[in-house]
């Protein structure tokens, strides 16, 4: 069995071979894994680009075909699906494409790295611009840093054992989704839409940049450092290696030349051409690189012609015991130490309720599922979802929250529950999600215009009307009476009163007085009606249907109210007056 | 006949959704002459039967209703409008669209309850009358229940009783009515109206000029001059509104918050401006596109936008408005000026007269400031 996809060298070069040439060496020597690196990468971007709002397609919704696609690459990310799985002890539907990752990944060991994964492009691409050029940071092969990433991915996976998700501060493709969110997404919304429609940045947003743009520093230090020492999405995907079915051989031949060694960014090869097996991504540089074609990719258990073991010359720290216990401990304990403080942290929070996406899990079991990828601030169309700073705690940063301030939740849309890589935001079908309680509007009646006797106002009434729900109806206020006691028409004005049973919360009425009598006119300095949310405001269930819920509570309601009279139908015209 | 239902639903979702706006369609409805037998037969068989939507309307009410529903409440009660029936029709009912049909079924709820008392019955069936007609429009209704009430010694407002029979068809009932009453009452705006609605212009002057003998003037000769501008006399409206304005200013009347109290020399004065635009409009010079304008209505200025395409009116919307009633006159005669293409010789829908010529006026307006 041979799976050798690089171009091996050539004697007499092809046209082929001139042209790979001139675009790179790496590019020469494995062209199949730079091609597919980067149709994933394109892939990845222009999925990004696409469901960012406003759409391209027609009405200003999501294109049915693309948006269920839009997540693919966080449902290939493994760790994001198992930390999601073990924090919230329940089955993840993405841990399917987990799986099917590390399948794969034993006939293809850490393809994942290798050739798909959009942050190890960019990072390739950083390396090649950047990193090439300045070299002063650059350091060896040895350090304590070396086996790092499986201590991240134990303090990750410990933490999410205690209850706390903290991918979402390391996972490759959570990073870069919400780096590129928080770096493009403006940029993208204000030119194409206009700037104005930009909302604002908080802490969250400069953190997770930072992030992103560290992991690409990192590539300062050695090509790829990030993805061949820190990233622990790569560290569980060299775990899934142990069960690998190929590996890469070097064969007798072997002229110790020191090319592979020089052309592997992964540091997967031994200073005796021996393979690291956990820490190669199958890239296949170095059997391009080979002069004297001694490299393949072959079975595992093949071992005819190899060239022999040349004794112990492993450059890195040895896997010693001791220092892997001590290390492994240290990560348990440093984890369940992270969760015990967030959880902590987090109970601490529980008074600020934040209006959570519509289909939300409740809160508990949202923190510990959604992965604060960010796909669901890009799908939202307005932004009406915006990451959370630091004041949910650093628990609750980057989870979305609606700003209905700036913008209220279209009764048209559902798009972030469909995108939710993870259930956080539960995927509904529009008529369920047109049931859930997102919150409860709330009129302060001494700042509403009409309440306080300021000046006739509809907007929330008009605005809830408009969408459909109508949840804000009118009571006339602030009436006089004549001699008689007779209301004098005309007199006082209507106020909005929101009706219960019909309010979602889904915030159209406070965007629209904020907009208006806030930033407009600047009658108010706050809108006078305010969505807010908490037990018995909104409903967030974990399972079930939505208007299932919503008959329930109306035909309770219905039982407060005084009994209706039987057979009422008969009753319009009484006996008595006939 | 699958993909016809399939469409429909197609279309249905996207009215729901909102992407679809509703085409006022072209469709005059023609006024049916009817008999007088024949209208004593629609009051009597449609009157007497529970409204198509009667089982389908729950009736709900706040628990702390008084649902003895005193005819008079005593001196000094405070304003309460969850315990107060008529201040509860007034404060919630009236202003909610969606509320109109479960109030009906409220007051005919405490009819029965109350049916030992004539004084309740009869203020009930007045109600009752009142909401079918200022409400529902619902004419024959009205005047079933408004028919009852004069049957148990109650009083059925005449002009509007006479425009339930106006509206069903019968001009000589309905005339019968206001001759009656001119016998005994100085005439009023709305009885001015009424007869320039059913084509008896000179009548309807005549009574003005009485009314304005007796001393008032400023609604009548408003209401005059509408009149004239219904039937396309354009200058003598214009000398009726003139008049209007003319007159001295009055003390103010009513609680209204302000600008209600001079509303007619207001709205004489925007008809004036809108009649002047009339003549001068030409549909064919102004270029596709949107216009907004505002006029004055019933309550505050009302706001429209016209959309023009190729020379034809395409849609007329009430952008923004601060009316408190919202009878028909929205769609009834955005409906009427795009069927006709014109602002001129539009019918104003009875009872929202003013809403009515508010929107005609903000319509001509916004075309006139976009013309070429």
């Amino acid at each position: 069995m041979r799976l050798n996809l690089f171009l091996p060298r050539d004697k007499q070069p092809t046209a082929l071979h001139k042209m790979l040439a001139a675009m790179g060496p790496t590019w020469l020597a494995s062209p199949i894994r730079r091609g597919v690196q980067t149709a994933c990468l394109i892939a990845f971007v222009v999925l990004f680009f696409y469901v960012c709002w406003p759409y391209t397609s027609e009405h200003e919704q999501s294109s049915p075909l693309l948006l269920p696609h839009a997540e693919i690459f966080l449902l290939l990310d493994p760790l994001l699906s198992l930390s999601a799985a073990l924090a919230a002890r329940a089955w993840v539907w993405s841990l399917a494409g987990a799986a099917a990752v590390l399948l794969v990944g034993m006939v293809l060991p850490r393809w994942f790295c290798g050739y798909v994964c959009p942050l190890g492009t960019m990072i390739d691409a950083f390396d090649w611009l950047v990193s090439g050029r300045v070299t002063r940071f650059r350091t060896g092969a040895k350090g304590w840093w070396v086996h790092l990433r499986y201590y991240v991915l134990v303090v990750v996976l410990a933490a999410a054992a205690c209850g706390v998700l903290l991918s979402g501060f390391v996972a490759a493709i959570a990073v870069v989704t919400r780096g590129m969110l928080f770096l493009f997404g403006p940029v993208q919304m204000g030119l194409l839409k206009g700037w104005y429609l930009v909302p604002a940045t908080n802490a969250g947003h400069y953190v997770s940049i930072a992030l992103f743009l560290m992991v690409l520093g990192l590539g300062l230090l050695r090509p790829r450092f990030w993805c061949a020492y820190v990233c622990p999405t790569g560290a569980m995907l060299s775990i899934g290696n142990l069960a690998r079915l190929t590996e890469r051989k070097v064969e007798a031949t072997c002229i110790e030349c020191g090319r592979c060694l020089a052309a592997c960014s992964f540091d997967a090869i031994r200073p005796d051409y021996s393979t690291r097996a956990l820490n190669c991504t199958f890239c296949q540089v170095c059997g391009g690189v080979c002069p004297t074609h001694s490299i393949k990719f072959t079975g595992r258990w093949n071992s005819s012609g190899l060239k022999p073991a040349s004794g112990p010359t492993d450059a890195q720290p040895s896997f010693c015991r001791r220092r892997f216990l001590f290390g492994t401990v240290g990560a348990l304990a440093s984890g369940a130490a992270a969760g015990a403080a967030l959880a902590h942290e987090r109970a601490g929070h529980a008074e600020s309720f934040p209006i959570r996406p519509p289909g939300s899990l409740p809160e508990r079991r949202f923190r510990q599922q959604c992965v604060r990828c960010g796909e669901c601030f890009k799908v939202c169309p307005n932004n009406v979802l915006q990451p959370a700073g630091f004041e949910l705690g650093l628990d609750g940063l980057w989870t979305p929250k609606a700003v209905p301030d700036w913008a209220g939740c279209k009764p048209s849309c559902n798009n972030c529950g469909q995108i939710c890589p993870t259930g956080a935001i539960r995927a509904l079908p529009l008529e369920e999600k047109l049931a859930v309680r997102m919150g409860l509007a709330e009129v302060n009646k001494k700042m509403c215009l009409p309440y306080a006797g300021r000046e006739d106002c509809r907007i929330c009434v008009n605005e809830c009307a408009a969408a459909g729900y109508n949840a804000v109806e009118f009571i006339r206020v602030g009436g006089a009476v004549d001699d008689q006691g007779v209301p004098v028409e005309g007199s006082g004005y209507l106020a909005p009163v929101v009706l219960e049973d019909k309010c979602v919360g889904c915030g159209l009425c406070q965007t629209s007085c904020h907009s208006i009598n806030v930033k407009g006119k600047k009658l108010l300095n706050h809108s006078a009606i305010v969505v807010s949310t908490g037990p018995g405001k909104e409903d967030r269930i974990i399972a079930g249907s939505y208007r299932d819920l919503r008959a329930e509570r109306l035909s309770r309601t219905k039982q407060a109210q005084p009994s209706q009279p039987e057979g009422s139908g008969d009753n319009y015209i009484p006996d008595f007056l006939r | 006949m699958k993909l016809c239902s399939m469409l429909r639903c197609v279309t249905m979702t996207l009215l729901a959704l909102g992407f679809v706006t509703v085409e006022v369609e072209a469709d005059d409805q023609a006024r049916v002459e009817r008999t007088r037998a024949e209208v004593e037969a629609i009051i009597k068989q449609e009157g007497s039967k529970p409204p198509d939507w009667w089982d389908s309307v729950e009736l709900k009410y706040p628990k702390s209703l008084d649902l003895s529903w005193p005819v008079r409440l005593p001196q000094g009660t405070p304003w309460n409008a969850n315990r107060n029936v008529g201040q509860y029709i007034w404060d919630v009912i009236n202003p909610n669209p969606s509320r109109w049909k479960e109030g009906i079924k409220l007051v005919n709820h405490l009819m029965i309850l109350n049916k030992d008392d004539p004084a309740k019955i009869e203020r009930s069936l007045d109600t009752l009358g009142r909401m079918f007609h200022d409400l529902l429009e619902d004419w024959a209704r009205a005047a079933f229940w408004w028919r009852k009430s004069e049957q148990m010694g109650g009083f059925a407002p005449p002009v509007k009783l006479a425009h339930c029979y106006w509206k069903l068809g019968c001009k000589e009932m309905a005339v019968e009515i206001l001759l009656e009453m001119e016998r005994y009452y100085v005439p009023e705006a709305s009885e001015i109206r009424l007869w320039g609605e059913m084509g008896e212009v000179d009548k309807a002057l005549e009574l003005a000029e009485s009314a304005a003998q007796e001393g008032w003037a400023d609604e009548n000769y408003l209401a005059a001059g509408d009149v004239c501008r219904q039937a396309g006399r354009y200058a003598q409206a214009a000398t009726y509104y003139q008049k209007v304005l003319a007159l001295p200013d009055l003390a103010p009347r009513g609680h209204g918050n302000g600008p209600e109290r001079d509303r007619p020399k207001e709205r004489a004065q925007a008809n004036l401006q809108a009649m002047k635009l009339f003549d001068a409009l030409e549909l064919k010079r102004v270029p596709d596109g949107a216009y907004t304008s505002n006029s004055i209505a019933y309550a505050g200025q009302l706001y429209v936008e016209v959309s023009v395409r190729a020379g034809r009116i395409e849609s007329v919307k009430v952008a923004k408005h601060e009316e408190r009633q919202f009878y028909s006159a929205f769609t009834d005669t955005i409906r009427q000026i795009v069927s006709k293409q014109s602002v001129k010789g539009i019918d104003a829908t009875t009872g929202a007269t003013i809403t009515s010529e508010a929107i005609i006026n903000a319509t001509a307006k916004a075309l006139a400031a976009g013309m070429k």
